[in-house]
């Protein structure tokens, strides 16, 4: 696995076969200032990761450094990216790459095998539940209080009352329902992210 | 969110939506932050219902083949189950005050930094805690080593001051009394024991025999007939030479020219009771 510092943060890539010099080319198509640059190749990561997620791969995560080896190598060959049309092409290259595994799969894994290892991993054990939980609460705890109170009673409440009860927050925030529930869904992505690096730690 | 576009992004989620609808909405949100927070959201939602048990039955299962399937889609139902859990478990519903409201708001547009720095804070406070714990170790242990140095010190000191105290009984530096008591001894006045101290007597050497010495030390009390306490000494270990006895040195300026009592009481013995008692009696010789 390579470690490759993006604009001062750290991206993964696994399995990349790609020479640091490439890489940079990338990022150059990009946008020209690094940090810039740095911030869009997170965010076309972050959309890879979740169109091969949201389509149903096993394995968003390495579909999305394939993509990335791909369109790397093709500026490596002299293709010319677009600036303005670099998330388009990003998700041109992700569809065939999508296609591609999904023969692979078929020629590869027997689907009753895949339903079996689905069935087996349905229900997370019960420690790792327990796991889940304490990383969590720690999680909430690095939350000013009143945020930390609006995520709980935002995710609190039983079906019949969520609706009115969100709006009652919207309504005490002064926003619309809907710009409460992306600003909620921000809080969560990352509430998740800091759960998960909790959960890796303690494994 | 209108319920056309919910519809539309549940079905892009499930994998239900037509070829040519797919390819427009994946567009949309590879070029679009709105539109990708919008169905990330969706998603939660999505997620959230299936936890609830509120999802369609008829979407269940396209869920369940989605979801269950990967490693991460498995992940974030346990984060949704785990939400859903702390939320519901929360102590107290406290009012949520307009100003509550708005310092959410700002801690929500601060909270970057703050949530992307959690893991970097958890490595901080795992890291805290261990050298907390090192630190108390490190102060029990030195805490236990001088224990043991005072308690060394201590049986140290003991012998030197035994030793002392012989040395000057036997070399003349100081002018020392004698007396032996012994055990069953009578305690009334005419049968006790004299102790004669010279104007020059400094010490008197009292020799305690016990009949039995349960106790790993003793307190000696020297006190009046009627209780006042003239002079004492802790922890004093038996001597075994010719049977069980104690041997203290007492100041000859302690003992006032009069009947005494000497109690004998085991270390561990309640302060009511004593382990022996000897009386004698003092006779101070004029100059």
């Amino acid at each position: 696995m390579t470690e490759v510092v993006v604009a001062g943060r750290v991206g993964t890539r696994r399995r990349h076969n790609l020479s640091p010099e490439s890489f940079e080319a990338l990022l150059r198509v990009l946008d020209p200032d690094r940090d810039r640059s740095g911030q869009r190749y997170e965010a076309i990561r972050a959309r890879l990761q979740r169109f091969f997620l949201w389509r149903g791969s096993p394995t968003p995560e390495d579909l999305a450094d394939e993509t990335f080896d791909r369109v790397c190598r093709k500026i490596e060959g002299g293709e010319v990216i677009r600036p303005a049309e670099a998330e388009r092409y990003f998700l041109g290259v992700a569809r065939n790459v999508l296609r591609e595994s999904w023969d692979r799969v078929r020629r590869h894994t027997a689907s009753h095998e895949r339903i079996a290892r689905s069935q087996a991993a349905a229900k997370p054990a019960a420690d790792e539940d327990d796991r889940a939980l304490l990383g969590l609460r720690r999680c909430l705890q690095t939350l000013p209080p009143e945020t930390r109170e609006l995520v709980l009673l935002y995710y609190d409440a039983d079906t019949g009352e969520q609706i009115e009860q969100r709006r009652r927050l919207a309504e005490r925030l002064g926003i619309g329902v809907n710009a409460l529930r992306i600003r909620l869904h921000r809080l969560r992505a990352r509430l998740e992210d800091c759960v998960r690096a909790h959960l890796g730690e303690m494994t | 969110m209108t319920a056309a576009v919910g519809e539309r992004t549940v079905r892009y989620l499930l994998g239900e939506l037509p070829e040519a609808e797919r390819d427009v909405l994946e567009e949309e949100y590879f070029t679009s932050e709105t539109a990708f927070d919008e169905l990330k959201a969706a998603e939660e939602d999505l997620i959230d219902a299936y936890c609830r048990g509120t999802l369609a039955p008829h979407r269940r299962g396209a869920f369940e083949a989605r979801y269950l399937e990967t490693e991460s889609g498995r992940q974030r139902l346990q984060f949704a189950r785990t939400l859903a859990a702390v939320a519901a478990r929360r102590p107290a519903r406290t009012a949520w005050s307009g100003w509550g409201a708005w310092a959410a708001v700002l801690a929500m547009m601060a909270l970057g930094a703050g949530l992307f720095a959690s893991r970097a804070q958890l490595l901080r406070e795992r890291s805290a805690a261990l050298a907390d714990q090192q630190e108390r170790l490190r102060a029990e242990a030195a805490r236990e080593q001088r224990l043991a140095e005072l308690a060394a010190e201590r049986d140290g000191l003991r012998v030197e001051v035994g030793r002392l105290e012989r040395a000057l009984a036997t070399a003349g530096l100081a002018r020392v009394a004698s007396l032996v008591l012994g055990a069953g001894l009578q305690r009334d006045a005419a049968a006790a024991p004299r102790l004669v101290l010279e104007p020059d007597t400094e010490i008197a050497r009292l020799t305690l025999r016990l009949k039995t010495a349960p106790h790993s030390s003793y307190d000696v009390i020297v006190q009046s007939v009627d209780g006042v306490p003239l002079w004492r000494r802790h922890d004093v270990r038996t001597q075994v030479t010719g049977g069980p006895a104690l041997v203290v040195f007492v100041p000859a300026a302690a003992l006032r020219d009069q009947h005494a009592v000497v109690v004998v009481r085991g270390r561990d013995q309640p302060p009511a009771e004593a382990h022996a008692e000897f009386s004698f009696e003092v006779r101070r010789r004029a100059p």
